[in-house]
Order: C-alpha cells, then structure tokens, then sequence
C-alpha cells in the first residue's frame, strides 16, 4: 500500500511525515544525512528523549516510496491527540516557549542548533511539552545566528506578552496568524511602558519590528561579516528564556475561572456526580474521551485516573490555565486541557485548508462527556437539542450527558434576561432530541438536584 | 552594515531579525560584539589608516 503525505509537512526539505496502513512514519532525507546523524551520536538524542524533551522514534525497515531521496525511515512515538497554540493556556505556550529555548541551549553544547522554532513542533504528553520534530537539528557551525530567532519571537514571545500586558484573548490571535504574531502588530499593541530602556520586549519586539520594516525591501549586501560566538547565542537563549519567564498571567477575572468555588455546588453533590460519571466510564471502559464544557477539568479526572487518555476542553482559559497547572504541580497523566469554544471550535487552517485540522476532525472518540453543558449550548447559544446530538454523534460512539432542567437555579439564571423561547429544553423534550441518534443506556437523577445524567449509545 | 554569517537555511533568517539578534546577543553578554563590530572602525579612525573589512572563513564545517 502507498504512502500518504501529512499534509502538514512540506516546508522542510529535511524530510517529511507519511502514513502508511494507518502508521506514521517520518522519511529522513539524504540531504539531512549528515544532521541525522549528528543528532544520535553525539548523544543529543539519548539525552533529550531521556528527559522527555523529545518524542522517541525507531528505524524502520519500511521501503520509502521515493527511495532515492531517502536516507532512513523511522517511526515516532505517538502523542495521543495533536493540539495546536491557539488552544493553549498561557502556562502551556510559556513551558513551550522555554521547552523550546531549553532544547536549543543543550543542542548548542553538542555541536548542534534548532534550525527553527515553529510552536506547531511542541506537544504535549502527560502535563509537560515535548518537541516532536526530529528533524529540526542541525549542525553548528562556528560564527551561526540562529535561524528561527524570528520564529521563536512571532511564535512564543510575541503573544506570551500581550497576553501578559493586555488581554488573554489575544491567544486566539494565532489562528489568524498561522507563523505566529507579526512583530509590527505586537509592537503596536503593547503598552508604551514596555518600550523603555533595554528590556527585553524593547528589543526582541519592539527594536526588532523596526529594524525589520528598515530591512523589508533591501537585499542586504554581504560584503562585511562579523560572527556571532557560541557564547552570544547562548545570552541570547538565556535573554529570551529570562524575558519569557517574567511574562505572567493570573487566571482570574473570567467567566468560569472559579465556578465551582463560586456556585450552590455542595461537595456531597459534586462527589456524588462524581460516583455516577465514574460508574458509567467503567461500564464503558473507554480508551479515549474528550470532557467538553470540562470547566477545570474536576470530572475529566473520573476518565483520566481510570487511564482513559481526556481532552479536557473548555471556554474559558482560566479554567483551562488551573486545570494545566494543576496537572502540571501533580504529574498527573492522561489528561490534555485545552481551550476551545465549542460555539465555534478551531477550524482547519494554513494551505489549502488542510495544514492544522479543525477540533472535529481529531476525533472521532469513544466518549464525549458534556456535563452541566447543554443548557448553556442550548439557551445561551440557541441551538437545537438536535443539532446538540447530531454533533456528539460526528465525534463519539458514547456521550456521558448531564441535563439541566429550566427550574434548576443556573438555567434560571440564564433565562432571566431573555424571553424564554425553548419549549422543547425539557427532560422528554431532549430525549425525544437525542433519540434518533443515541438510545438511553442508562440514567440517573443527581440526588439534591433535578438534574439527570444520562448514559448514551450511538446508534 | 555588518552582517552575521550565516548558512542559508529552509527557514529565511530575515536580515532584520539577524541585526537584532546580534545586538540582542551583545547587550546581554556585555559590549563585547559591539566592539569586536566596530573595533576595526574605531582603530581605523584613530590611526589614520584605511579600514578594510574582515573576510570571510570558508571553512564550513570548523566547530567549536
């Protein structure tokens, strides 16, 4: 059977990811030959992958298809759901950034340099990022900038501020801008006082947007050379490592960031939800879900400590931002929070559409969990209960479904400043919705509550 | 216009971002670039002499 190419993988001519029978394989290129192999006997590889900076990979047998351009095949380790730096808390693009930095300063001390620094290359595993290009290395040569300096500062540098200064949305910006932030629009957009003086931002943002604009339509002579030294490059990676780390951001002050603290929640009735969701994972025993609406992720730890490999997404990037540094303080596994807004969730991007997949096109999954969700899709977002199980329906054979009556205090909260137009948002109402689609396994009522938890299977 | 070596890569550099990183790689570790920049300039000046550009090592493959 033949290959098919990764769409995503064509900028470099080091090689290129294709699937074959539904395995992944990366195909090293005789012009990276020499790199390649840099990268495993100088140790660099043993050592970053020891310590779970890059993802694993064996040689393969594999007969390329285009076998003269081929130097080797090899298998990577798979990462269990590729996310991208739009959907990403703060925390998650700031370790990436460093993740990133850290890489470059250890390739730099075995004779080798990041040859770009693209936020699309870093994943993340169990809480902790991990680069996934094997083929981003290349050999050091005495008196070498580095290449993606300018990547790493649209990528990483460029929305970690202002995200830090400004507003947190501006993570969102990064599915506009595919190679990452514009240094011009960030040097705009920032405060006046980041300007000041040699800080950092003055240089790797602002300076650096103005001497490239100087630079736009030169073709730059080299008649003159000065070298960089190994020990400049290694400031500069410190100056940027030291620049991000001073970047912050409190995750307060959004919607959701601290529902659970601030509801009628008591704890008996969390636990006891808890119980129920558990129960209905175990019937199941999943080996995938994606907890939509996961808030801080409390009942995606029903699925992820039973080893069941969650998505954890939600809206609101404080939740996010608590659920990643939670995880992160307590080396917890099986778990990916992201942001992502399931009324318009990421769509595909880049070339021909086909470079970065939308939200749907990742799944499809075993569960979908949508706890304490559908009313806020349902009477917030005015969907139809249909169209609420036509899309669990696209994205997983089983749905875990809380259902919220309209006496229930949150769903009054919510039609409190609106004419309440949803006559249908009631418990027959949305079995008789989701019937075509799923059938009723099971369900159970929230005692304290009146609210339902259903267990469903796609039809 | 002082330009920094460099290979010529799938990535393009950006001769802007190269200056800036230059710089930003001389302010952190001291003045030491800056100078080794302009040195040539600044003994040229005071001596009297004609400044004449570095040139370039071919040797491609030397490392550190």
């Amino acid at each position: 059977m033949s290959e098919t190419r990764v769409h995503s993988s064509f900028r470099d001519p080091s090689g290129y990811l294709f699937t074959r029978n539904g395995i992944l394989f990366r195909q090293v290129n005789q012009s990276y030959k020499k790199a390649f192999d840099t990268l495993i006997s100088s140790g660099l590889y043993d050592e970053l992958v020891k310590q779970g900076s890059l993802i694993s990979h064996k040689e393969v047998d594999t007969k390329p298809d285009n076998s003269d351009k081929a130097y080797k095949i090899i298998q990577p380790d798979l990462v269990p759901f590729i996310s991208y730096p739009y959907e990403w808390s703060f925390s998650q693009l700031k370790d990436a950034a460093l993740l990133t930095l850290e890489i470059n300063k250890l390739a730099l001390n075995k004779g080798m340099i990041l040859k770009d620094a693209s936020a699309y290359n870093i994943q993340f595993l169990d809480g902790k990022p991990v680069m996934i290009d094997t083929l981003s290395f290349d050999i050091y040569r005495k008196g070498n900038a580095w290449d993606g300096y300018r990547q790493f500062c649209q990528h990483f540098l460029a929305p970690l501020a202002l995200v830090s200064f400004v507003d947190i949305r501006f993570m969102q910006m990064l599915k506009n801008y595919i190679d990452g932030i514009p240094l011009d629009l960030a040097s705009r957009l920032l405060p006046a006082k980041t300007r000041f003086g040699l800080s950092g931002l003055s240089v790797h943002i602002h300076l650096h947007a103005r001497v490239q604009q100087q630079f736009a339509a030169k073709q730059t002579p080299q008649t003159e050379s000065v070298r960089l030294t190994k020990e400049a490059l290694l400031n500069l990676l410190d100056g940027l490592a030291k620049t991000i780390q001073k970047l912050e951001w409190q995750p307060k002050g959004t919607e959701w960031g601290d529902y659970y603290s601030a509801t009628n929640y008591s704890d008996e009735s969390l636990r006891l939800k808890g119980e129920i969701v558990g129960a209905f994972i175990e019937r199941v025993s999943p080996s995938t879900a994606w907890d939509l609406g996961a808030n801080n992720g409390l009942f995606s730890r029903e699925a992820s400590k039973r080893g069941v490999f969650t998505v954890a997404s939600d809206i609101d990037p404080a939740a996010v931002e608590k659920n990643y540094l939670a995880m992160r303080s307590q080396h917890e596994k099986n778990m990916l929070p992201l942001v992502v807004d399931l009324t318009n969730p990421s769509p595909a991007i880049g070339w021909a559409n086909q470079e970065r997949d939308s939200f749907g096109q990742r799944g499809p999954v075993d569960m979908v969990l949508a706890l304490a969700l559908i009313h806020h899709l349902a009477i917030s977002n005015n969907l139809p209960l249909k169209s609420i199980a036509k899309f669990f329906a696209s994205v997983a054979k089983w749905a875990v479904v809380e259902f919220v009556p309209k006496s229930d205090s949150q769903v009054k909260r919510l039609l409190s400043t609106r004419k309440d137009i949803f006559d249908a948002f009631t418990e027959i109402g949305f079995e008789e919705a989701f019937k075509e689609l799923f059938e009723i396994v099971e369900k159970k009522k929230l005692s304290g509550s009146e609210r339902t938890i259903y267990l469903l299977r796609k039809r | 216009m002082p330009i920094i070596l460099f290979k010529l890569n799938y990535l393009d550099p950006g001769s802007g971002s190269l200056l800036i990183q230059l710089l930003a790689a001389g302010l952190l570790g001291g003045i030491g670039i800056l100078l080794k920049m302009f040195w040539g300039r600044i003994k040229a000046f005071f001596t009297g002499q004609k400044y004449i550009p570095p040139t370039v090592d071919k040797d491609e493959d030397d490392q550190d």
